[in-house]
């Protein structure tokens, strides 16, 4: 699949500032929403340059003094996000110091993408600012921390189910000098390469298990609707022989009888009827052929 | 009149072959240069793959992945409010999805109908309705377009008491209750956006239901919304001109 699995962090604040036209960087990005309004169509253009591969994190602070218009943008943008369900759904939320809100936060980002469907969302508690640490599968490291990964680190990781690393970085760097600096360090740093090769392979491989599961339930989904359209169907069948036994089995029998005439008059009607059942094909004062 | 960008395709995915001929389906369309906005339903499997080939085939279209919830109704209401967060306001939408229905016993017919609107041979002819006349609102399949039925000031389908309590919450007074039965069709952008900068499309979609829902047995919320969908022009004095 080739996705990216190493998402840089970077504040909404500066992201909107640094949108730059025809710039593709391999890495995904880690957008941190840091203030309670988005201007989503401006980060969207910054998104471009990712290729909208990204997710989303939000300070429980802003959450806290956010209204629903937060919780509907933070929701779009896990929408327009191309790596959405490859992290296992979550959302991550920055608490300063960690436990304060983070509960609060969590819940009331949880119930509303609960309201839009998602079941499987799940905020995830950070403390803020980032230090080294593993939470649920994620690896949140420093920048200089992951460029300087060595054997003993990679061997660290390895015996974990890591499947994306989220960075911090140092706030005077450019982000062209960023992933400049990454991309040399992939080739250069053999332990850094060997320990993203494995978060890449973790991370296809638990995309995979939950495609696996998507199909069974699609599998299920189709046997649904043999169910359900023999249903319908019986349903429909039950509809139209109630309609004709009220509307036309109580007419009385002259009255019907009459009718058929009628349509072998107007050559609506073959006359296998009068003749107890022989088939002649007749239409009426027109030709008549023995079948 | 040049309609580049002057129209949006508002595509939902649900069902995972779709991609094998979306590209093909929407080729008469390309003449218009529209923006291209899909919706991949997260239940669909190889929505990854999907995505890459959606990307492949409709340069810079705008593709969001989310729940099953609302069905098509849901999805268009999403997209459409990403048009507005994204400030994309074209002339027109229009509202495609993958329909299949295998509950219905005309499913094929139905979607044959309904995709007329995308066909080739009237693209023409609907580039000549935009031109020429300003009170369309809906241009659709003539079969497709039903009528909501009315009896003694009343509904009186399933839906009936979800469609009243909707009309009255967002003070809609229709003057046509013909809907289009699938939700395909080629919508007045003007008439959808005025309507949801006043009311929240996300918000709506909170209230309809989950998963894979039918009207036979009992009304719903996604169904109610479905003629809404239809009525919204209605209700700002447009007409639908059936193709």
């Amino acid at each position: 699949m080739n996705l990216p699995v190493i998402f840089l962090t970077i504040p909404y604040t500066d992201a909107i500032h640094s949108i730059k036209k025809d710039v593709k960087y391999e890495s995904g990005v880690n957008i941190f929403i840091d203030q309670p309004a988005v201007n989503v169509a401006e980060l969207y253009r910054f998104l471009n340059n990712f290729q909208h591969h990204f997710v989303v994190s939000v300070s429980a602070a802003t959450l806290a003094a956010a209204d629903e218009k937060l919780f509907a943008d933070v929701y779009l943008l896990y929408c327009l996000s191309a790596s959405t369900g490859m992290n296992e759904n979550r959302i991550y939320i920055y608490v300063e110091p960690i436990g304060n809100g983070a509960k609060s936060a969590s819940q009331k980002l949880k119930s509303y993408f609960y309201s839009q469907g998602e079941m499987n969302v799940e905020p995830v508690a950070i403390g803020y600012p980032i230090q080294e640490v593993l939470v649920n599968n994620t690896l949140f490291i420093k920048y200089t921390s992951l460029l300087a990964m060595n054997r003993e680190l990679s061997a660290k990781y390895s015996g974990e189910k890591i499947n994306q690393v989220i960075v911090s970085l140092p706030s005077n760097e450019s982000m062209a000098g960023i992933a400049g600096q990454l991309a040399a360090a992939m080739t250069n740093n053999p332990s850094l390469r060997s320990f993203i090769e494995l978060v890449s392979l973790r991370m296809e491989y638990d995309w995979t298990l939950a495609q696996s599961g998507l199909w069974k339930s699609r599998a299920h989904l189709y046997l649904s609707f043999i169910s359900l359209s023999k249903k319908v169907g019986e349903k429909q069948y039950y509809d139209v022989l109630d309609w004709y036994k009220k509307e036309y089995e109580v007419l009385p029998l002259w009255y019907k009888r009459f009718g058929h005439i009628l349509k072998w008059l107007t050559g609506n009607k073959k006359i296998s009827f009068l003749l107890g059942g022989k088939k002649l094909k007749t239409t009426g004062s027109k030709s008549i052929d023995k079948q | 009149m040049s309609f580049s960008k002057q129209i949006a395709v508002l595509y939902h995915i649900f069902y995972e072959d779709t991609i094998l001929h979306v590209e093909e389906q929407l080729k008469a369309l390309k003449s218009f240069n529209p923006f291209y906005f899909f919706n991949i339903s997260a239940d669909a499997p190889d929505q990854a793959e999907i995505r890459t080939m959606l990307q492949q085939h409709f340069n810079d279209a705008v593709i969001i992945t989310s729940s099953n919830q609302g069905k098509d109704i849901g999805a268009k209401l999403l997209l459409i409010h990403t048009c507005l967060r994204l400030n994309i306001e074209p002339g027109w939408f229009i509202f495609l999805h993958d329909k299949k229905s295998h509950q219905a016993l005309n499913a094929s017919t139905w979607k044959q109908d309904l995709m007329t609107i995308a066909d080739p041979r009237n693209i023409d002819m609907i580039k000549g309705i935009i031109n020429d006349n300003t009170d369309y609102g809906i241009i659709a399949p003539g079969k497709q377009v039903k009528e909501e039925t009315i009896e003694k000031g009343n509904f009186i389908s399933t839906n009936s008491t979800i469609l009243q309590r909707l009309l009255d919450e967002y003070n809609l007074a229709p003057k046509d209750f013909r809907f289009v039965a699938g939700t395909m069709f080629w919508a007045r952008a003007t008439a959808y956006l005025n309507f949801f900068k006043a009311h929240d499309a996300l918000e709506i979609r909170r209230t309809l239901e989950k998963g894979n829902i039918v009207d036979d047995f009992s009304g719903t919320y996604t169904h109610s919304w479905e003629r809404l969908l239809s009525w919204i022009p209605s209700c700002q004095g447009y007409t639908i001109k059936t193709i």
